[in-house]
């Protein structure tokens, strides 16, 4: 009742709020509200994902077959950079900031994030940031064609694209260091009275750890681009081995930055399985403290494996054991995700609604995709696969699989809260099982191909390996293609339906379904009642 | 002060704090290879 009364009041003034302000462009322009905001980064992270899906085709089509068919291998190189580059920073980073900003508000009960200017400034850094990286294709000598590591001494020698791509790191660096202190501010110091953080929904959790790692982390990446400029335009001699530099050196600081990126991208994922999951099985999440813990030694770890990256750079063999021991540690809170996730559903009154689905396609893919990391994790093995294309099977499953499911599978569960209208089902479940059945169908020959011995970033390939690269071809295309699935699920969502409850899915818990759909323009002006029975989200 | 004005210069202290850390490590790793090759 109490919650009801608390909507009606927040409706009130979301009402009241529309009278002023500006309207049409001007309004998403000078938004500093974090449900626009999310909105925003979420249909942002929605386009730069069919830029960078289109640039995966370019390469797939060039696969198809051996020879070079339709890309010189220049082009080829820039491809593959920029849809690297795209994806990472321009795709699945602020797919989960927008889950941020949409719902860590709505969860701890806040009114808006804690800086609400500094959250939009954060936003508009990223079309920039994304128009310098797509447009470094057209000035003299194309795009970055370096992968997305930026090794030198590639790095030093290649033209104007390449500095454009430093800068558009630069701004993405920015926005996303803005947005963790305004996430890690949010957090620490807005949550409603009563919501201790041990009881706090485990997706803020998640995103708490994440916002410490990026601000670790991107200053270090901001330093090794740094670097690299100047290698490039003022003389110094940090990675240029002619000058008295180091090029492994980059490697070191590169992979430093590259490590927890893994699991800034992974662990914002963890947590909307970690809704989802329970939401769908009718019961809490099981081993909740355990979940923290586990999200926190990921977070630590993550900074100390690094070298994994570079068993062939010749550091020494007490160096290859230490990173092998190291990495492999991380499997063991990745196991206790695992378990507390499988634990849940264990005798659960479960359904499979489509969250739940890609739910349960990222345990299995993701778990697939962490098996062969500990693959690679091993030094005598790893030295035999490096730069084939097990590795980009490998990633692949973890961050198409790990991270790209788990997006879709909070999509799915949060739209009706966003839209106030239920997606269909039917169109929701097709996309899923055309995802699964195609993504595997595109990456897993490829872990064939990297055990045959296919190197990755090369256009073109030896006979022995064209049938596997045929498949993969085809289960890409397939993949790319049933991707705009979503564009006509959440359109059909937000043009009308069947209305949708405030707590549409029964098993759902936290202050986020307290609310109507759908939410309010403002909502939690005054901090909202803490029902300790509704921890953990 | 009321709540809200504390509530507020906390999360100015909070995102000071956390900037300052970024900026330092951003620091560090260039003037520590700086150092290096001087």
């Amino acid at each position: 009742m109490q919650a009801a009364q608390h909507a009606a009041h927040a409706g009130h003034h979301a009402h009241d709020s529309h009278g002023h302000g500006p309207t049409g462009l001007m309004r998403w322009i000078t938004t500093t509200n974090h449900k626009d905001i999310g909105t925003m980064y979420l249909w942002f992270s929605f386009v730069m994902f069919l830029v960078g899906g289109a640039m995966s085709l370019v390469i797939r089509a060039e696969l198809m077959s051996p020879g070079l068919q339709y890309v010189a291998p220049e082009f080829y190189n820039q491809m593959l950079t920029l849809h690297a580059l795209i994806m990472v920073f321009g795709a699945i980073m602020p797919a989960f900031v927008g889950f941020a900003n949409w719902m860590i508000p709505l969860m701890i009960g806040a009114p808006d994030m804690a800086f609400a200017r500094m959250n939009n400034w954060s936003f508009w850094l990223l079309p920039p940031a994304a128009i310098l990286l797509t447009a470094s294709l057209f000035v003299p000598g194309g795009a970055a064609g370096t992968g997305w590591t930026l090794y030198p001494p590639l790095s030093v020698q290649m033209g104007i694209g390449m500095d454009m791509a430093i800068f558009a790191v630069h701004i993405l660096g920015m926005s996303s260091i803005m947005g963790s202190i305004n996430i890690i501010t949010t957090i620490l110091n807005m949550r409603t009275p009563g919501m201790d953080l041990m009881k706090m929904p485990l997706f803020c959790w998640t995103w708490l750890v994440t916002a410490f790692l990026l601000i670790a982390s991107m200053p270090i990446l901001a330093g090794a681009v740094t670097m690299l400029l100047t290698d490039r335009h003022f003389g110094t001699s940090f990675f240029n081995a002619a000058g008295g530099g180091d090029p492994v050196l980059f490697q070191h600081i590169f992979w430093f930055f590259g490590h927890p990126e893994v699991y800034i991208i992974a662990l914002p994922a963890f947590g909307v399985v970690s809704h989802v999951i329970p939401a769908f099985s009718r019961k809490r999440l099981f081993g909740y403290t355990s979940m923290v813990y586990a999200i926190a030694a990921i977070g630590l770890i993550s900074f100390f494996v690094w070298a994994h990256h570079m068993y062939v750079t010749g550091i020494p063999l007490t160096g290859q054991l230490y990173f092998m021991y190291a990495t492999m540690l991380i499997a063991i809170p990745t196991g206790v995700k695992v378990f507390n996730w499988v634990t849940t559903m264990w005798r659960g009154s479960l359904s499979f609604e489509t969250p739940m689905l890609f739910a349960l396609g990222f345990l299995v893919l993701f778990t697939i995709g962490g098996l062969t990391g500990l693959v690679l994790a091993m030094t005598a093995v790893d030295i035999q696969l490096q730069d084939t294309y097990y590795v980009v099977a490998h990633f692949h499953y973890v961050m198409v699989a790990g991270a790209l499911f788990s997006a879709y599978a909070g999509l799915y569960y949060w739209l009706p809260k966003w839209t106030g209208y239920m997606y269909h089902e039917g169109l929701g479940k097709l996309h899923f099982w055309l995802s699964m059945i195609f993504f595997n169908i595109a990456f897993f020959p490829q872990h064939f191909l990297g055990l045959a011995g296919m190197p990755r970033r090369i256009p073109d390939y030896a006979q022995q390996f064209a049938d596997f690269n045929m498949i993969s071809s085809f289960g890409s295309f397939g993949f790319g293609f049933s991707q705009l699935l979503v564009l006509v699920v959440v359109f059909k969502a937000m043009k009308g339906g069947v209305k949708a409850e405030a707590r549409p899915w029964d098993g759902a818990h936290g202050l986020e379904w307290t609310i109507p759909s759908p939410a309010p323009h403002h909502t939690f002006e005054d901090p909202p009642p803490f029902d300790p029975a509704e921890a953990h989200g | 002060m009321n709540e809200d004005a504390s509530r507020e210069q906390a999360n100015r202290r909070i995102a000071i704090g956390l900037a300052l850390f970024a900026a330092a490590v951003f620091l560090s790793v260039i003037i520590r290879q700086w150092m290096a090759g001087a």
